[in-house]
């Protein structure tokens, strides 16, 4: 899975550039709707289900995506089927932009949430093959994480930008976005086609041998409609809110901030956990983040949230992978990865619609934003759930 | 609770859920970290099946950094 590499440096540099990919599918896809659906939901007069109905057709993208990924990546190779998916998020990016169309949009965010999935699990799997040593492996990846959080803060400075006219300015927002996503095309591509080989062995795995991970799978289920939820409708309370005067956008980029920091410093806490424990810390604390923006006013509230959610959630995956490799044999790993990552992804479809569900029958997103800590609260304690490994895995 | 109309019932059940979750699941987890023996998600006791196995409890650097290595590839 690994292969040499020239030079640190070099390492360092084509993780940056992968790290494009991180950023242009997670923050610039997915998170910063959360920041252009206020305008749009009031020029296009949606409800906040429909709003929320948006970004859960960019999370059934991505599980299909997700599925088909590792089948196209061996038909057409992995950088290629990288490239392509890429340019295509960058390209849906701008399409969003056309139409006002709710079908329309719907499509879009599907096929978006398609392509992402592609430039960002294989994105994953190319920086993984940089890498010529374990102990440098971790470094890039973090690297690579660490491209989502400042993609927030990318979005957190240039959505607002193009909203300074009004709220028409949404179309101008995908616009800029999408244009940032394809600045960042040629380093991205560079950087795949430097990458390593990703070795790519026959998986194995049955749903029998998946039994033992059944609470990790549903808390992370619960866990990905919280986190998408919350994600999805925060700036539109904090513009509700007013928020005692604090920029949404500072928030954001706030959030953005605690992630690409945070997920620096997660893993090597949570190897250390066995069992349930690990999930169920990151879920508790992004459970407690989420408290301080729903019960109290003002800047310091705001900031809290922004700091203890983003720096937590930003976890969630490496905890639940590290109880899969305790659990289950090396061999069956990329299957119950699989079997999770759906769960996650249908959560995270379903939650932002809950979300605004919520919000459309009580008139306030506070209270459908009040779902998310139930979602994530309820997953942390069915984490809890999960036994500890018979064995350590033989990895 | 922050809510500048007639708080309905969702208004109302809703936060008092979260948080008593909330706190129950941070209740919870500490037991859980705490109790060497009393839950299945134990992390003391998670430890205690290793004596039976001749790999180290702690994982070594390379193998934390191999596992993050792993953790983004089914985002």
């Amino acid at each position: 899975m690994i292969e040499p590499a020239a030079s640190r440096s070099g390492e360092v540099a084509r993780a940056v550039g992968l790290a494009i990919a991180s950023a242009i599918a997670l923050s610039f896809s997915r998170f910063a709707y959360a920041l252009l659906l206020p305008p749009m939901r009031e020029e296009l007069a949606l409800t906040y289900a429909q709003a929320g109905s948006l970004n859960a057709a960019n999370g059934i993208g991505y599980v299909a995506g997700a599925v088909a990924s590792a089948g196209i990546a061996r038909k057409w190779g992995t950088v290629r089927s990288f490239q392509i998916g890429l340019l295509v998020s960058a390209l849906v990016l701008l399409a969003t932009a056309l139409t006002s169309d709710l079908k329309l949009l719907f499509l879009i965010r599907t096929v978006g949430g398609f392509s992402t999935a592609f430039a960002f699990i294989l994105g994953a799997a190319l920086v993984s093959s940089i890498s010529s040593s374990p102990a440098r492996s971790g470094t890039l990846i973090g690297i690579y994480m660490a491209g989502a959080g400042i993609g927030i803060v990318v979005s957190g400075v240039a959505v607002p930008f193009a909203l300074r006219q009004g709220i028409a300015g949404w179309r101008e927002g995908w616009v800029l976005l999408g244009a940032l996503g394809l600045l960042g095309i040629a380093p991205a591509w560079w950087a795949a086609g430097r990458a390593g080989t990703v070795a790519r062995g026959a998986p194995t795995g049955h749903f029998g041998e998946m039994r033992p991970l059944a609470p990790t799978a549903l808390g992370y289920g619960l866990f990905g409609a919280g986190y998408a939820g919350f994600m999805t409708f925060i700036i539109a309370l904090l513009r509700q809110d007013g928020q005692g005067g604090i920029d949404p956008a500072l928030v954001w980029i706030v959030l953005g901030m605690a992630s690409a920091v945070c997920v620096l410093l997660w893993g090597g806490f949570l190897a250390r956990l066995s069992g349930g424990v690990g999930p169920a810390l990151v879920y508790a604390l992004a459970t407690l983040g989420t408290l301080p923006l729903l019960m109290w006013s003002g800047a310091s509230a705001a900031l809290a949230t922004a700091l203890v959610f983003g720096g937590s959630v930003i976890a969630g995956p490496a905890s639940i992978t590290i109880v899969a490799k305790q659990q289950v044999a090396a061999s069956s790993l990329p299957f119950a990865l699989s079997i999770l990552t759906v769960m996650f992804s249908l959560g995270q479809a379903l939650g932002p619609v809950l979300a605004g569900i919520v919000t459309d029958m009580t008139g306030s997103v506070a209270a459908g934003l009040w779902t998310s800590p139930i979602l994530l609260a309820l997953g942390a304690g069915l984490s809890l759930l999960q036994p500890a490994a018979p064995r350590l895995s033989a990895a | 609770m922050k809510t500048q109309r007639s708080p309905g019932v969702l208004d109302v059940i809703l936060p008092v859920v979260a948080i008593r979750l909330a706190a129950l699941t941070m209740a919870a987890l500490i037991f859980v970290t705490l109790h060497p023996r009393g839950a299945p998600g134990g992390a003391i006791a998670a430890r205690a099946p290793v004596t039976s196995v001749p790999t180290p409890v702690e994982p070594s650097a390379a193998k934390v950094d191999e596992e993050l290595g792993d953790m983004l590839l089914h985002d």
